[in-house]
């Protein structure tokens, strides 16, 4: 008689793991994001940290010991598995290197939410993992936006210089080929130099662009997949008035485009990315429906609303676009119980 | 006066009979090659002892050691190969891009359709390949190895970048899958076939005439030349050996990653040389240990997992090993020459 | 009649235009020492080079036991049983004494690639080594590095004499030694004598010239000047010999 009641005693908490509700205030969040050498994933991390502190909650937030350390940063999640933690949020340094970690994470009957950079699906099966909910921003269609606007400033005809990322990454990926079609869509007639790979390096991307405009001086314009290769591109010999945009807004691109050396940045919310990851990770330790995916918002920040992205500081400082100049969904906000 | 000498050898005799245990044991804790040695199993063992009181209920659970374990048998692998090329008074700065550019050629193998085996031989062969580029410059023409492995960094880490086009390529399979993820006895598959290579490399450093040899060219080269050791071939087969294990690494971090990533840039590089010198293992040549690094990579390992479960800021970690480093590196260094 | 170890007739070395040796001609009887003085730059080196493989002479040849050999290289010239304790002694620091001694001859059991470190056997027949030539080491399982400077030289001595040698070339075994251990060495020289060993002595010290050797080659700018039977001279005649202020008879 005792077996059985332990017997399903048993089979009720291993299959309850993740189904007994939990209040706020027990919640659990840890998070690993890329490298914190980048301005762009404070940003998320102070996204996840005030938001889980505004409902009472301390989420631990870790980086990768580099912005291209995988086996590192595969190391630190697997260290936050092992840890009673509810939900986790993970940033992907490849599409492929945490899927690993996410399936043992997964088998723990833990919740993991990936935002910013996707995990790759097939990979993530092989491992057994399993992601609720995917926050992030459409960077083909960011990049698109970013094509499309660059033909409308520079005119037909122009030649463009591109600066991709780290080689093979996804989100760079999708930045640059939306860029290319929003380009051409514009301007069938736009010609392109490059991709060339600066690694998400501002010195990288400097000298790239300096080699690129060397053997193509009838470069107009310039994209670079991140702000921190806009910035190196906008001290490159030659770069004159040619026309520079980046992604993601960071402080430094915002201050450039105010001052006129970049003519525009992408910007990205990585604030509202860390924010959504956060409630995401409330709703499913509620027991609650997650949607699924949620894009994220982008804005083109360019001479015509720089003070007034500039006007939105956060807390700290550091990533001044806390929330976008315009009005967003937030599908996860409105599922979080009191 | 053969008859005065006798006796004096005799009393001697007498004298070293009579305090040779005593003796031993102070001789043991006076020679600083025994510290060294164990300098790093007592810091090891410190770590662990301190994240296990600050937070028993994380760090010392077995699916956190087995965390440590997993972590550390791609790094312990690699100081191998370090130790070896160190022993030497040499160094092998290229570690790391021979391994990204293993990964490339497993990649290449295994996407075109290469039974599993003769991938995992072709990416040793890559890696043997640069190694043995790395001794025969370093060796034959004489070429500083920390110029000729930094070389070997870049012309590694370029051709991978080549080969894969940039691009990664995704590897699933289930056999490698098992060996990265699973485990026997709670200990990881990936730990196991680490310490094999620990195990075999200890034997030949401590067992052979090739060990002996190598730590004679590394101890004194000139001494060694003339006892007729030739420089060259030690020198080549070190290089090839250091290269050899990090195109094998290159195999499990694939099954680690599930890609064969051509820009793959990790700290291994620098860990391997931080462990080796924790380890032990004298920068000078001569002086070496297998187990001194093994303990030392698993020592930084769980120092980067501690700090993890802590909570503590990725930037203090940073700081953290870096003090350790220069703590242990200077502690043994005051009892060298 | 002891026999004549090792002869050299007629050694010939330039170096580009420079002729370190013009036609040299010595000879060394086992179970004696046999010393070649001269200044700086009189050709003691490289003659001695020359003997031990170093150098491969332009000219001449060196008879072991009356046969006349050729060699290339070090290893080639240690096989016909010449052997070198040099200045910088070459022994390594880290390794034990028994290491030392078992340099590149180390004893293994076993077949093919596995085949292990014998290291009982080698600490065992390092100490009867030593033993043989009466030098005293505590332990032959210590570091190297903790030895005085004599009996580095003696462990350095007795290899150069434990491996079936002929000939023992030692160039200033004492130079960097105190007053007591030179004694020791020199000891340990009388005794390698004593077990059939030719030593060939490159000394500047002539007080150690006379005590030790048997016989005297004096060099000076690539030529032997005089051959004679310590016996037969003293410290001034040797210098003036050196000099060039006398000139000796050749070699008896």
């Amino acid at each position: 008689m005792t077996s059985a009641v332990a017997l399903v005693f048993a089979a009720a908490t291993s299959s309850a793991v993740n189904a007994a509700p939990k209040k706020l205030k027990d919640i659990r969040i840890a998070a690993v994001v890329k490298g914190l050498d980048n301005p762009f994933f404070i940003g998320i991390k102070e996204g996840i940290e005030e938001t889980a502190l505004k409902y009472g909650i301390k989420a631990n937030v870790q980086a990768a010991p580099g912005l291209n350390d995988d086996i590192g940063q595969a190391n630190k999640l697997d260290s936050l598995a092992g840890q009673k933690y509810d939900c986790y949020i993970v940033i992907p340094i490849s599409s492929n290197n945490l899927s690993q970690a996410v399936g043992k994470i997964t088998k723990r009957g833990k919740t993991v939410i990936n935002i910013d950079s996707p995990i790759d699906a097939a990979s993530l099966k092989a491992a057994g993992g399993k992601v609720t909910s995917f926050a992030g921003t459409d960077n083909f269609a960011a990049g698109k936006a970013g094509g499309k606007d660059m033909i409308a400033k520079i005119g037909t005809g122009k030649t463009i210089g591109l600066i991709a990322g780290l080689a093979g990454n996804v989100t760079s990926n999708a930045r640059i080929d939306g860029f290319k079609a929003g380009a051409l869509e514009a301007d069938p007639t736009v010609k392109f130099v490059g991709p060339e790979n600066a690694d998400w390096d501002t010195t990288k991307a400097l000298e790239k662009a300096n080699a690129m405009l060397l053997a193509n001086s009838n470069i107009a314009a310039f994209f670079a997949a991140n702000d921190q290769m806009a910035q190196g591109i906008s001290k490159a010999t030659g770069i004159g008035t040619k026309k520079i945009y980046g992604v993601d807004g960071i402080a430094d691109a915002l201050s450039l485009v105010k001052s006129g050396k970049v003519t525009a940045t992408i910007s990205q919310y990585p604030y509202v990315m860390g924010q959504m990851g956060v409630q995401a990770c409330i709703i499913a330790a509620q027991g609650g429906k997650v949607p699924a995916s949620t894009i994220t918002p982008y804005y083109i920040i360019d001479s015509s609303n720089i003070d007034q992205a500039l006007t939105n500081k956060s807390t700290r400082g550091y990533f001044p676009n806390q929330l976008p100049p315009g009005k967003y969904s937030n599908p996860y906000a409105s599922k979080i119980k009191k | 006066m053969s008859v005065n000498r006798n006796n004096e050898t005799a009393s001697a005799e007498a004298e070293a009979v009579s305090k040779s245990a005593k003796s031993r044991i102070q001789e043991t804790f006076r020679d600083p090659f025994f510290w060294s040695k164990w300098l790093v199993v007592v810091a090891f063992l410190l770590i662990v002892l301190v994240f296990g009181l600050l937070s028993p209920e994380a760090f010392l659970t077995t699916y956190n050691l087995n965390n440590i374990l997993v972590a550390s048998a791609i790094p312990a692998i690699i100081v191998v190969g370090q130790t070896f090329t160190v022993a030497t008074a040499g160094i092998d700065l290229s570690v790391s891009s021979i391994m990204t550019f293993g990964a490339v050629c497993f990649g290449l193998a295994f996407t075109n359709g290469w039974p599993l085996y003769q991938c995992i031989i072709f990416s040793t062969l890559a890696g043997f390949v640069c190694g043995i580029a790395n001794g025969l410059i370093i060796a034959k023409r004489e070429v500083n190895d920390f110029i000729v492995t930094l070389g070997m960094l870049s012309v590694a880490a370029g051709a991978a970048l080549v080969l894969s086009d940039g691009k990664p390529r995704q590897i699933i399979d289930e056999r490698l899958a098992n060996v990265a993820i699973n485990e026997f006895t709670h200990i990881p598959y990936l730990m196991f076939i680490a310490f094999a290579i620990v195990l075999v490399a200890h034997f030949v450093l401590f067992h052979t005439r090739f060990g002996t040899h190598l730590l004679a060219v590394g101890g004194d080269p000139d001494a060694a030349r003339a006892m007729g050791i030739s420089i060259v071939k030690i020198k080549v087969l070190v290089y090839a050996i250091s290269g050899s294990l990090a195109g094998f690494a290159a195999v499990l971090t694939v099954s680690r990653i599930g890609a064969a990533e051509p820009a793959a840039n990790t700290s291994i590089l620098l860990n391997s040389v931080a462990a080796v010198v924790l380890g032990g293992v004298s920068l000078f040549g001569g002086r070496a240990t297998i187990f001194g690094p093994f303990v030392a990579t698993l020592l930084l390992q769980a120092l980067s997992n501690g700090l993890t479960i802590l909570g503590v800021a990725s930037y203090y970690q940073y700081i953290a090993v870096g003090v350790v480093v220069i703590i242990s590196a200077s502690l043994v260094r005051t009892s060298n020459k | 009649m002891k026999q004549v170890a090792i002869e050299c007739n007629d050694i010939r070395k330039s170096f580009g235009s420079v002729e370190a040796l013009r036609g040299v001609s010595i000879k060394a009887v086992a179970g004696e020492v046999t010393a070649i003085v001269g200044d700086n730059g009189a050709g003691k080196s490289t003659l001695i080079k020359c003997i031990s493989g170093v150098y491969d002479a332009d000219d001449g040849e060196i008879k072991i036991n009356g046969e006349v050999v050729k060699f290339v290289n070090p290893e080639e010239s240690r096989s016909f049983g010449i052997e070198t304790v040099y200045q910088t002694l070459g022994l390594i620091e880290d390794l034990t004494i028994w290491q030392n001694l078992f340099l590149n001859r180390e004893l293994t059991k076993g077949v093919g690639p596995a085949r292990l470190l014998d290291k009982r056997k080698m600490r065992d027949r390092s100490e009867e080594m030593l033993k043989n030539l009466d030098v005293y080491i505590p332990s032959v399982k210590a570091r190297t590095r903790g030895l005085s400077g004599g009996q580095r030289q003696a462990v350095a001595i007795c290899r150069a004499a434990g491996w079936g040698s002929k000939v023992v070339i030692m160039d200033e075994p004492t130079a960097a030694l105190g007053v007591k251990e030179t004694a020791k060495v020199e000891e340990l020289i009388k005794r390698m004598k004593a077990k059939g060993l030719a030593i060939l002595l490159i000394s500047h010290n002539f007080d150690q010239v006379l005590r030790l050797a048997d016989h005297i080659w004096v060099m000076r700018q690539g030529s032997v000047m005089a051959g004679m039977r310590a016996n037969e001279t003293d410290g001034d005649h040797l210098v003036s010999l050196i000099t060039g202020a006398a000139t000796g008879g050749k070699s008896k």
